[in-house]
C-alpha cells in the first residue's frame, strides 16, 4: 500500500514529536525512568522515521512487529520506575521475559494459539501499565490533569494493537488495509498525547 | 533583466543545491559547535558566503572537467554542460571566479579558514575530480576527506585553531560520504561502467560495496558521537544522537547481514537523515 503525502506529513511530525521527547521531555526524571523513556520514545523515532523511509509497505519487515512489543513495555517500565520505583525490579525482569517471549513468537514460522495469548498477555499487561498509573495518579493528585494524556496514548496504542491483532490472527476481522489507512494518524495521535501529558503533567 | 534570469535558470543544476546546501550548512553547524558567545552574525554570514562560493565553484569545475563523461552517462546527460547548454568556458570562468572570490573571503576570515578551504577545493577538484576519477575506485577517499573541509573550517574559525573535535567532525562527513557516493554508484553502476569510472562495484562486487557502506556508516557514527561528547552537548541532545547513531548501526548491520536493494536503500537515506540530524544537534546541542 502506497503512503500518501498525509501519511508521510504525519510520520514526520511523530519523528520530531518523539525527537523532542528524547531531547527534552524527560530531562527532570531519575536515571531509571529517563533509559526507559529513551528507549520507549527513541524507538517511536526510529520506527517513524522507518516508515518516512519505506512507507507503509515496511509493514512486510520485522521492525513494526519489534518495535510494537517494545515501546509499550519500556513505557510502562518507565511509569512504574517514575511512580512505584519499589516494583521497579519486579517490572524490569516481567519486560524482559515478556520480551524475549514475544520476540520468540514473532520469529516462528507457524502460528498457534499459546503465541496468540502470549502476545497478548504481555501486550495486555504493558496496555494496562501505561493507562492505570498516570489515571491513578492523577486521581490521587500527585499530577496535574494533563498528565491523563499519557494514559490516553497508552489506550491509543492498545487500540491499536487490538485492530492489528485483528488483521493478523485468525479468524481475521479486520482488512490490513483498512488499519493501514489509520495507522500514520493514530501513531501521531498516541505520541502527541505523550508529549502533551509529560510536559503540562 | 530576462537575460540575467535565464542565466541564473541555466546555471542553478551545475550548483547542485541539495549538496552544497547540505556541504554549506555543515560548515555553519562546525562553527556554531564552538558555543556561544562566537555567535557572531556578521563572521556567520562570511563563512556562509565564503563556503558557499567555494562549493559552488568547485562543484561548477568538476562539471567542467566532467563533461565528456557526464554526456555518456544517463543520470547526467541533460546537465548544462554536458547537453551543451552552457559554453564550457563560459563554465571555467564562473567556476574559477566564485572559486576564487571563497576562497578569498575565508582568507579575510581567518587565514588557517582560508586554507582549509583552499584544501578541500583543492582536494575535490584537483585530486579528486581531474587525476584520480578515472582511475582508481579509491578516488572517493579524497571527495571525502574535502567534503569534511567545511566543517572543519567552520570549527577552526570558530575556535581559532585546530582541535579534536574539530578532526572528529571531519571525519564524521568524511566517513559518511561514500554512504553517499557509494549507494549512487550501486544504482548507477551500468552507467558508470558506460562512462569508464572505476567504482567500489566494478572493481570488489557488490557484496563488499555493501560491507563498506556498512562500515563507514558505523565509523561515521561513532566519529559524530565522539565530537558531540567532546563539545560538551547536552545529556538531551546527546541521547537523540545515541538513539540516532544506534538506528544507523541498525541499518548498516542489517545491510552487511543481510544485503538487500531495499535495504541499501534504506541504509542511504537514513544516513542522509542521520547526517543532517546531526548537524542540528551539533547547531542547538552546544548553545
Amino acid at each position: 500500500m502506497q503512503s500518501t503525502k498525509l501519511d508521510r506529513i504525519l510520520f514526520l511530525g511523530t519523528s520530531l514529536l518523539a525527537a523532542y521527547q528524547v531531547t527534552t521531555g524527560i530531562d527532570k526524571l531519575s536515571p531509571g525512568p529517563i533509559l526507559a523513556f529513551t528507549i520507549a520514545f527513541g524507538m517511536l523515532l526510529l520506527t517513524s522515521l522507518f516508515f518516512l523511509i519505506f512507507g507503509l509497505d515496511g509493514f512486510s519487515s520485522p521492525i513494526p512487529g519489534v518495535s510494537s512489543t517494545v515501546i509499550p513495555l519500556s513505557m510502562g517500565l518507565g511509569l512504574v520506575l517514575q511512580h512505584l520505583p519499589k516494583y521497579g525490579i519486579h517490572y524490569l525482569v516481567y519486560t524482559v521475559i515478556g520480551l524475549i517471549l514475544v520476540l520468540l513468537t514473532r520469529s516462528t514460522r507457524y502460528q498457534l494459539p499459546v503465541h496468540t495469548i502470549t502476545v497478548a498477555v504481555v501486550h495486555g499487561i504493558a496496555g494496562f501499565t501505561i493507562c492505570i498509573i498516570p489515571s491513578a495518579i492523577v486521581i490521587l493528585g500527585r499530577m496535574q490533569l494533563w498528565y491523563i494524556f499519557v494514559a490516553i496514548g497508552g489506550a491509543l496504542i492498545g487500540l491499536g494493537g487490538i485492530f492489528f491483532s485483528m488483521s493478523r490472527f485468525e479468524p481475521k476481522k479486520l482488512p490490513l488495509n483498512v488499519n493501514l489507512h489509520f495507522f500514520p494518524a493514530l501513531l501521531f495521535l498516541m505520541t502527541l498525547c505523550y508529549v502533551l501529558g509529560f510536559h503540562f503533567g | 533583466m530576462n537575460r540575467i534570469t535565464h542565466h541564473i535558470k541555466e546555471y542553478a543544476p551545475l550548483l547542485k543545491g541539495l549538496q552544497t546546501s547540505l556541504l554549506v550548512f555543515t560548515g555553519l553547524a562546525g562553527y556554531m559547535s564552538a558555543r556561544c558567545p562566537v555567535l557572531n552574525l556578521p563572521t556567520l554570514a562570511g563563512l556562509f558566503f565564503s563556503l558557499a562560493a567555494s562549493i559552488s565553484g568547485s562543484t561548477i569545475l568538476n562539471m567542467w572537467w566532467d563533461r565528456d563523461i557526464d554526456a555518456l552517462m544517463q543520470r547526467t546527460c541533460n546537465r548544462p554542460l554536458a547537453s551543451g547548454k552552457i559554453p564550457p568556458r563560459q563554465a571555467l570562468v564562473v567556476g574559477l571566479l566564485l572559486s576564487f572570490l571563497g576562497v578569498a573571503g575565508a582568507f579575510l576570515l581567518n587565514p588557517l579558514t582560508g586554507l582549509i578551504i583552499f584544501s578541500g577545493l583543492f582536494f575535490d577538484v584537483v585530486i579528486y575530480t581531474i587525476l584520480l576519477k578515472r582511475r582508481s575506485c579509491w578516488s572517493i577517499l579524497w571527495g571525502g576527506i574535502s567534503g569534511g573541509m567545511p566543517i572543519l573550517a567552520g570549527r577552526v574559525l570558530a575556535v581559532g585553531a585546530l582541535d579534536l573535535v574539530g578532526v572528529l567532525l571531519s571525519l564524521g562527513i568524511l566517513f559518511w560520504i561514500p554512504t553517499h557516493i557509494l549507494s549512487f554508484s550501486i544504482r548507477n553502476a551500468s552507467d558508470y561502467q558506460r562512462a569508464g569510472v572505476p567504482t567500489f562495484v566494478s572493481a570488489y562486487g557488490i557484496h563488499a560495496t555493501r560491507l563498506t557502506i556498512a562500515i563507514a556508516s558505523i565509523l561515521a557514527s561513532i566519529a559524530m558521537v565522539g565530537a558531540a561528547i567532546g563539545i560538551g552537548i547536552s545529556w538531551g541532545y546527546l541521547r537523540l544522537l545515541g538513539v540516532l547513531s544506534i538506528g544507523l548501526l541498525i541499518y548498516s548491520v542489517a545491510e552487511s547481514v543481510k544485503p538487500t536493494e531495499r535495504g541499501a536503500f534504506g541504509l542511504y537515506k537514513f544516513a542522509s537523515l542521520y547526517m543532517l540530524s546531526s548537524m542540528f544537534v551539533m547547531f542547538f546541542g552546544g548553545v
